[in-house]
This record gives C-alpha cells, structure tokens and sequence, in this order.
C-alpha cells in the first residue's frame, strides 16, 4: 500500500491542494487526478520528452518526478500557456510554420521551446538542436519545429 | 511506500540509521532510480527525497579548490563559469549529458553513487583528481573517485553515508572531453575520454587520461601517458599501450575490439590535437 501524502503547488497559476499517492508520478498526476491530458506519456525513462512540462522555471520529464516531489512547486503545462486563451507567439509560429503533424509530441516541443526562449539568448539551429535533443518527434523531421522556435525568437517576430 | 523529506543532514542520518539498509532508497535527481522502479515494477518500502539538504546543494569556490554539492544538476554545472573555465572537461561532459529535462534533474552526486562504468562525468573527475566528501554518524571522510568507485554498481558508500560533495583542485589544468556514442543526443557512451594536462614549450609537462566505458571502473591510461611524458611525443607512442590499461567487453553498443581500437585512435587524435594548438 501506498502512502497518502497532502501536497500543494501551482498548476498554470492556480494553486492546487489535495492528497496524492505516494507513488504516483507527476505525469499521471496531471493527466488522472487534474486532468490536464496534454501532457503525453510515452517512453516512461526520460527519452522522448512528450511529458515535458515547466517546473520552478524549468523543462522536465514529467515521468521522471513523483507528485509528492512537485510539494510547494510551480508547474505549467501545455494548457498553461499563456492563459487566456490567446497563442503564445511560439504557439503561432508552429502553427505557421506547419510544425505539427500527429501532434503528440507538440505540448513537450512547445514547452521546451518556450523555455528555449525565455532564456534570452541567440539562437541558432545548432543550439536549438541541442536544447530539443530531449524531444522525440517521429513525424516532422525536427526542420519545421526548429525552423517555429528560430522565428518565434526573432526580434518583433 | 513511504516518502521521507528531511530538511537537515543529522535528520537525514538518523532516518538512514532507523531502518535497514535494503528497506530504503536515496531520491535525488531521481533520472535513474526512477527509471529502475518502473522497470522493476515496486517501490522501495521506503524513499529518502535528500533534495532539501541544504547542505548538498551548494557550489563553493576556494582558492584551492571547487566544492560541487552532490546535488547539483547537470545542467548547473554546464552553466557555471568558474567549471567551464577551470574544469572544461567536465563542462563539455555536461553538456553532452542527455538532454536538457533530464539535466534540469540528474545531479552529479547521483551519477557518481550509480557508478556507471560509462557515467558520463566520471572520465572528467577522475582525470582532474577529484576527493568526494562522506558524510555518516561516525562523522565525515574523504576519498578519492578512484577509490570510491568499485565495480559497476558499486561504491565504497557505506549503507549508513550519504555523499556531500565533489571537491576538484584547482590546479590550472587545460582539459579536454571526447564521447563517443551512436549519435549525438541523448545516447549512453561507447567510449568516453577525459584529458587533463598542462604544457612545457612544445611538450606536456602534465598528462593525464581517464576513460570510460572500456573497463568495469573509469581507468587511467597510465601506460600510455607516462611514455608520452618520456618522450615527449605523441607520433612516436605506441598507441597499444592503452591495452595494458583497459579491460573492454562486448555489448549491445560496441565489441570489445572497436572500444579497444576507437580508444587508441581518440587518445592519440586529441594529443595531437592539443600540440598542434588548436584544442580550443
């Protein structure tokens, strides 16, 4: 049997209290208990990055944390963004530049890419290809998705 | 499975020292352990969260020598000025660590205590002669990677320690870090090699060479630097020296003939490299 443990945290601003499974990971805490399913599972171990999602500021694989380690934390997830049902200028940039096509992997490619973004630096196309090395997309070939983030960096893009 | 968060080391001692050693689990990054839970498929009774340890979680400079808390991530370390100038192998080694997720949360304590014989920080800490810093009831001991380091899996980590700190000399060391893996990103090392040196006009004054994934443990090529220090060459050494050092085996990534060869041709190749001057 498995722990009850009574955590709180902030989920795409709202603050969040309740009891979760000692063993439960973050992931499938977002997904079963707050029903925030655009955080996708997919490898389990850290590899694909579909359950990307922002912590304390920083992208991590949401399958790889346990909730009770998200206690007093900040998390945004892909519906987190940006809040009023409005697109972030990264958002837009995907769309068009056609940077999608199943889609499973997009909420971890978007949250990566904002948080590639936010940290102010030059991009290029080889540090953008360093930074998303942890998101797996099987579909679009990376050219579109890397080429959504460079525009969506670009001064008054 | 009961989940432990204890906010000070003696807190942290005493939980360790109250239930048996296979009862209990160190969390910390958690990158690994918790990939060998899913594949195990059961939680430990109980698990340790050590990631609010204040006391873990600092870098410190000395003039002597760089303290890294053992909970430090990755991607902090990649970040750091003072180590990508002063410790650059362990830099490059950070920043081809997986990928940026997994660096926001893998801590080198971490990679350290699993002792992987292809860790990717370990070729670095070894070629730079890093001590770690123990901590258990009977109070504090320091010891060398080299030492600490057994087998795969294996550490000298008492079931009652935790580990506090990586201490790096500052030594003025030029270094350099080469991985070898089946692609760029995200992939486990074929072969790793760490080189710390410092130069005397056209020579090395100061060669060392750690290697991973080519033995149970990180291995000095001692063989080979101590002739390449002798004579003061790199053309002139044999390159088969580096057997002596190593002891590869087969596996799903690369035969033990490939690690042996690719090894030779990497170390030869970066002390070239660094002579001829453009190792920058």
């Amino acid at each position: 049997m498995s722990e009850q443990v009574n955590i709180s945290m902030t989920v795409n601003g709202k603050a969040f209290s309740g009891a979760a499974s000692s063993t439960i990971r973050l992931a499938d805490f977002l997904r079963e208990n707050l029903h925030l399913t655009g955080t996708k599972i997919v490898c389990s171990e850290g590899e694909c990055g579909a359950c990307s999602i922002i912590m304390d500021g920083k992208v991590v694989d949401s399958c790889l944390i346990l909730a009770v380690e998200a206690d007093g934390s900040s998390i945004t997830t892909i519906e987190g963004l940006p809040g009023n049902d409005e697109l972030t200028r990264l958002q837009q940039s995907f769309i068009d530049h056609h940077a999608v096509q199943c889609g499973y992997c997009i909420p971890g490619m978007i949250l990566t890419g904002e948080s590639i973004l936010e940290t102010g630096k030059i991009l290029t196309r080889e540090s953008i290809k360093d930074e998303l090395a942890g998101n797996i997309c099987r579909c679009t070939g990376y050219h579109k998705i890397i080429d959504a983030i460079i525009n969506a960096g670009e001064p008054g893009a | 499975m009961k989940y432990h968060r204890p906010t000070d080391l003696d807190a942290c001692l005493k939980l360790m020292q109250e239930h048996p050693a296979d009862e209990w689990r160190i969390l910390a990054g958690g990158t690994d352990l918790l990939v060998q839970i899913e594949m195990a498929g059961n939680f430990p009774p109980n698990l340790i969260d050590i990631k609010h340890l204040p006391e873990l979680s600092t870098v410190s400079v000395f003039e002597d020598e760089l303290r890294i808390g053992a909970l430090t991530t990755l991607e902090e370390i990649r970040q750091h000025e003072l180590i990508k100038a002063e410790f650059h192998a362990l830099h490059q080694a950070a920043c081809q660590f997986a990928g940026l997720q997994v660096r926001n949360r893998a801590t080198l304590g971490g990679n350290i205590c699993n002792a992987s014989p292809a860790g990717d920080t370990l070729p670095a800490l070894h070629a730079f002669e890093s001590t770690l810093l123990l901590a258990g009831p009977a109070g504090q001991r320091e010891v060398s990677i080299g030492e600490f380091i057994l087998a795969p899996g294996k550490t000298d980590l008492h079931p009652d320690e935790l580990l506090l700190c990586i201490n790096l000399p500052r030594q003025n060391r030029e270094s350099d870090f080469f991985k070898l893996g089946l692609r760029d990103s995200m992939a486990i090392a074929v072969v790793n090699l760490a080189t710390a040196y410092s130069l005397n006009g056209s020579g090395f004054k100061y060669l060392q060479m750690a290697a991973g994934a080519v033995a149970p443990t990180i291995v000095t090529l001692d063989h080979y630097t101590a002739a390449v220090l002798e004579r003061s060459s790199v053309s002139e050494v044999p390159t088969g020296l580096i057997e002596q050092d190593i002891q590869p085996i087969d596996d799903i990534r690369a035969s033990a003939g490939y690690r042996s060869k690719v090894l030779q041709r990497i170390a030869a190749a970066q002390l070239s490299e660094i002579l001829d001057g453009d190792h920058n």
